[in-house]
C-alpha cells in the first residue's frame, strides 16, 4: 500500500517535471518563431506559412520524451516543492522497500505540484505578447521616392476615383511616377505660360486664346496671300501685305518667314509650308487649351493627363516613362506613321531608329513651333540650362543651351505622340529639373 | 520493525539528551556528537582542556543509558594488560580477569599519555569489538563506546595517537571553554545543594541496540552518498576536485573511514531531529567532527599556521551539494 502510493507520488514528480521541461521548450521555440515572424512582416519579407508554427511543437515533444535524470532532478523538485530532501528520501525509502519508513516518510507529505510551474508559466508570456502584436497592423513599409519625385515641375493632377487607379499596378506606377503640381497649385493652368513662351509676353488663357484666334485669321490670309503670289510673283501688293501681317505675328513665326521670304530669294513653297504648319499647331494649341477650359472629366487617354478638379485645368499629356504594352504598341505605330508621313516632322532621318535624345540645336524648319513652358516652372528652374551633365556651359562649341519653354517648342515642332513627347520632356527633367 | 519502535525509540533519544543536559551546562555539540557515536556504533576522542566536564559527560551519558560504565586513567606506566584484562592462574586453573575494556561505556582518561604500545591495545577493541589475550579472544559487551580524552596542551611527556588510531575515532569532539553564563551556571551547580547528581537511567540496552538498528536502516539517497565521497575525495591533494587549500596545505586527506562517518553522522543527526529523511544540514553538520581528525597536514600548514578546519571549508565550498 505504502510502497504503490510512493510509486505513485514520485511518479507524478517524473511526469510534471518532463511537462514542465517541455513547456519551456514549448515557450522558447513559439517565441522564436513569433519573433522571426515579426521581423518578416516587419520587414516585408516573404512569410511562412501558418502550419509552421506547429514546429514549435516539436521541440515540445523532445524536451517531454527526452530521458530525465531523475536522480539529481528530484532534488530541486523536493525543493521547489518546500518539502527539503523528503522526496529523495521517499525515492531511498522505496528502493530499499523500507516500509516502515515509507509510511512516516507518506504521513504528511501532502505536494503543492502548482510549485513546480509558477515561475515557468510566465515563459509563455513573451510569446503571448509576440502573438498579441501579430493582431495588430504594422504600418506599410515606406519605399524611399525616387529622386524625380523632388522634381516640382508637375505636368499633370491625377484625380478621379482611388480604385480607378489602383486597379492595375502600372496605374500605381503612372500615379507614383507622374510629377504633380506643387501644393497649393492645384488650379493652375500652364497654358497662361505656355502662351506666354509663345507670344513673348504674359497673358492670361482669355487673352491667348483671342490673340491664338488673332493669328489664326493672320495665317490664313497670310496663306491665300502665298498662294497669290506664287503664281504672281514681283506683286508689290502682295508683298506689302505680307509684310504687314508679318510684323504682326509672334517673332519666331516672323523670323522663319522672313527667312523664306527674303527678297530676291523667296520660297514660296517653304513659306506656304510654314504657315500650314503653324495653322496646325495653332488649331492644336487652341483645341487643347479650349478643352483644358470646358472639360471637367474624361479618362485618360495614352499620353494625355487625368481629370482635374479645377476646370480649366490643362491636362498636360504626362506620357510615363514606363508605358503599358498597348500605349508602347500604340506609340510605335504613330512614330512610324509620323516618319513616313512628313519629311520635316519626325526629326530624324527616314529608317534612322527613334530614339530620345538631345535635339540638336538648328533652325526651326517648316514645323508649327508652339512654344511651351513646363506648367510648374518658376523661378527655380531661371537660368537652368538643359544640356547633357559634365558638358561644359559657355562654350560656344559642342554644347547649347535650350530654355525648357524651347524644349517645348522642339517636341511639338515634331508631330511626336504625346507619350514620346512627354518621354524626352520628363528625360531634360531629370538631367536639369529639381536637382 | 515497526514504527511504534521507532517513535519509542525517538522519544527515548529525546529523554536521553534532557537528562544529560540537566547534568551538564552547555557543550550542546559535544552531547550531539557523543549521541551520534552511540548511534552509530563508533567512538569518540573528546578534546579539551582539563576541568570542562568531560568525564562527567562521559559518566552522566552511561548513567542515562544504564549502562555499565569504566574509566580508564591512561599514563605512561599503562600496560595493555591493564586495560584489556589479563589471566590469573587460580586453583581451577587460568582464569581470565576482564580489563576495564569490558564496559559498555568506556572513557579513556588522557589517551595521549599512554606508551604506543597501550595505545595499539585499544586498536582492535575500538575496531573489533573484541580483546585477544592470550589466544583467547574476548567479545566486549554491546553497546559499546569509547570515549578518548585528549589535552591539547600538554604535550610534554605525551604520545600523540597514531594516525592509524585517530581514524578509528567516527567522531572528534571539541570541548570548548564554557561562556560566562554557561560558568556561572557550572559554578552554583557545584558549590550549591546537594552537588552534581548524575541523572537516572531513561533508556534500557534494548532500546539503544533498536535506535542503533533504525539509524543503520535509514535510508539515504544515492546522490548524498554520492555528495559524500566527493566531499571525501575532495580533500586528498592528488584529486581533481581538491581546492588549492588541499593541494597546498594537506599531505594526507581522509581515509574512507571518514565518508562512513558523515553519513552515520547525518543519519544520527536526522533521527534525533525526528526526521525521517537526510538533509543537506545533516550532513553539514556532521562534517567537521567526522573529518576534522583525519586530515594530515604538511610542514607548511603547520609553518603558516593554517588549520585543518580552514581546509575543510574549503573543501565544503568547492564541492556542489545535489
Amino acid at each position: 500500500m505504502v510502497v504503490e502510493k510512493a510509486q505513485a507520488i514520485l511518479g507524478k514528480v517524473k511526469f510534471f517535471l518532463r511537462l514542465r521541461r517541455a513547456l519551456l521548450a514549448l515557450s522558447a521555440s513559439l517565441f522564436f518563431e513569433l519573433l522571426l515572424f515579426q521581423i518578416l512582416r516587419a520587414l516585408g519579407l516573404p512569410l511562412f506559412p501558418p502550419a509552421f508554427f506547429g514546429a514549435a511543437l516539436a521541440p515540445a515533444v523532445l524536451a517531454f520524451l527526452f530521458p530525465l535524470r531523475f536522480s539529481r532532478a528530484i532534488f530541486w523538485a523536493s525543493r521547489r516543492l518546500l518539502l527539503g530532501s523528503k522526496l529523495p528520501g521517499l525515492a531511498a525509502a522505496l528502493s530499499r522497500k523500507n516500509t516502515t519508513f515509507l509510511a512516516a516518510l507518506l504521513e504528511d507529505l501532502l505536494p503543492r505540484w502548482s510549485r513546480l510551474f509558477v515561475p515557468e508559466a510566465f515563459a509563455l508570456l513573451p510569446a503571448l505578447l509576440l502573438c498579441g502584436l501579430l493582431l495588430l497592423p504594422l504600418p506599410s513599409p515606406r519605399i524611399s521616392e525616387p529622386a524625380l519625385s523632388a522634381v516640382e515641375a508637375v505636368s499633370i493632377q491625377i484625380e478621379s476615383a482611388p480604385e480607378e487607379k489602383s486597379a492595375t499596378s502600372s496605374s500605381a506606377r503612372v500615379e507614383k511616377e507622374i510629377p504633380r503640381f506643387p501644393p497649393g497649385t492645384s488650379g493652375f493652368s500652364p497654358y497662361p505660360l505656355l502662351l506666354a513662351g509663345l507670344f513673348g509676353e504674359e497673358m492670361t488663357l482669355e487673352e491667348a486664346l483671342r490673340r491664338l484666334s488673332e493669328e489664326e485669321g493672320l495665317l490664313r490670309r497670310l496663306a491665300e496671300l502665298l498662294g497669290h503670289a506664287s503664281g504672281r510673283p514681283g506683286s508689290e501688293e502682295i508683298a506689302q501685305e505680307v509684310a504687314e501681317i508679318l510684323s504682326s505675328l509672334r517673332p519666331d513665326l516672323k523670323q522663319a518667314l522672313s527667312q523664306a521670304l527674303a527678297p530676291g530669294n523667296e520660297d514660296f513653297e517653304e513659306a506656304q509650308a510654314i504657315v500650314a504648319a503653324a495653322l496646325e499647331g495653332l488649331s492644336n494649341l487652341q483645341r487643347e487649351a479650349q478643352g483644358a477650359e470646358r472639360e471637367e472629366g474624361g479618362e485618360v487617354a495614352l499620353g494625355t493627363g487625368g481629370q482635374s478638379e479645377v476646370s480649366g485645368e490643362f491636362r498636360e499629356p504626362h506620357g510615363e516613362i514606363l508605358l503599358d504594352e498597348e500605349a508602347q504598341a500604340q506609340m510605335r505605330k504613330e512614330l512610324e506613321e509620323a516618319q513616313e508621313g512628313s519629311g520635316l516632322g519626325a526629326g530624324w532621318e527616314q529608317g534612322e531608329p527613334v530614339r530620345p535624345g538631345v535635339p540638336e540645336k538648328r533652325d526651326v524648319e517648316a514645323e508649327p513651333v508652339l512654344t511651351a513652358v513646363r506648367p510648374g516652372e518658376g523661378s527655380w528652374r531661371t537660368g537652368v540650362a538643359l544640356g547633357l551633365p559634365g558638358e561644359n556651359p559657355g562654350e560656344e562649341e559642342g554644347f547649347f543651351q535650350i530654355p525648357p519653354h524651347e524644349v517645348e517648342i522642339l517636341l511639338r515642332e515634331r508631330p511626336l505622340p504625346p507619350g514620346l513627347r512627354e518621354l524626352v520632356r520628363r528625360y531634360f527633367e531629370l538631367l536639369s529639373g529639381g536637382e | 520493525m515497526e514504527r511504534k519502535d521507532i517513535d519509542r525509540a525517538q522519544e527515548a533519544l529525546a529523554a536521553l539528551e534532557s537528562a544529560i543536559s540537566t547534568v551538564i551546562v552547555g557543550q550542546k555539540d559535544v552531547i550531539e556528537v557523543v549521541l551520534w557515536a552511540l548511534l552509530s556504533r563508533g567512538h569518540v576522542l573528546l578534546e579539551g582542556v582539563p576541568g570542562l566536564g568531560k568525564t562527567l559527560l562521559v559518566r552522566a551519558l552511561s548513567r542515562a543509558l544504564g549502562l555499565s560504565f569504566s574509566r580508564i586513567q591512561c599514563t605512561p606506566d599503562l600496560m595493555p594488560a591493564d586495560i584489556l584484562g589479563t589471566n590469573v592462574f587460580s586453583e581451577d586453573g587460568f582464569r581470565f580477569l576482564p580489563g576495564p575494556i569490558f564496559a559498555n561505556v568506556v572513557l579513556a582518561d588522557e589517551i595521549n599519555r599512554a606508551t604506543p604500545k597501550t595505545q595499539s591495545a585499544l586498536l582492535e577493541a575500538m575496531q573489533e569489538r573484541q580483546a585477544t589475550v592470550g589466544n583467547v579472544t574476548h567479545a566486549l559487551p554491546d553497546p559499546f563506546i569509547l570515549l578518548a580524552t585528549q589535552n591539547p596542551i600538554e604535550m610534554e611527556g605525551t604520545y600523540p595517537l597514531p594516525e592509524a588510531q585517530v581514524d578509528r575515532f567516527l567522531f572528534k569532539a571539541e570541548v570548548r571553554y564554557p561562556e560566562e553564563k554557561e560558568l556561572v551556571e557550572i559554578i552554583r551547580r557545584n558549590t550549591e545543594g546537594e552537588g552534581l547528581v548524575l541523572p537516572e537511567p531513561v533508556l534500557t540496552r534494548e532500546e539503544v541496540l533498536l535506535c542503533q538498528r533504525v539509524v543503520r536502516e535509514f535510508p539515504v539517497h544515492e546522490e548524498f552518498l554520492s555528495y559524500v565521497a566527493k566531499l571525501v575525495l575532495a580533500t586528498h591533494p592528488g584529486a581533481r576536485s581538491a581546492p588549492p587549500a588541499v593541494q597546498k596545505y594537506v599531505l594526507y586527506g581522509a581515509s574512507p573511514r571518514g565518508g562512513l562517518a558523515l553519513v552515520l553522522g547525518a543519519k544520527a543527526r536526522a533521527f534525533l531531529s525526528g526526521r525521517f529523511h537526510l538533509e543537506l544540514e545533516d550532513i553539514q553538520r556532521a562534517f567537521r567532527p567526522a573529518l576534522i581528525h583525519r586530515l594530515i597536514l604538511n610542514f607548511r600548514a603547520e609553518a603558516e599556521g593554517v588549520t585543518p578546519w580552514q581546509v575543510l571549508q574549503e573543501v565544503w565550498e568547492a564541492v556542489p551539494p545535489p
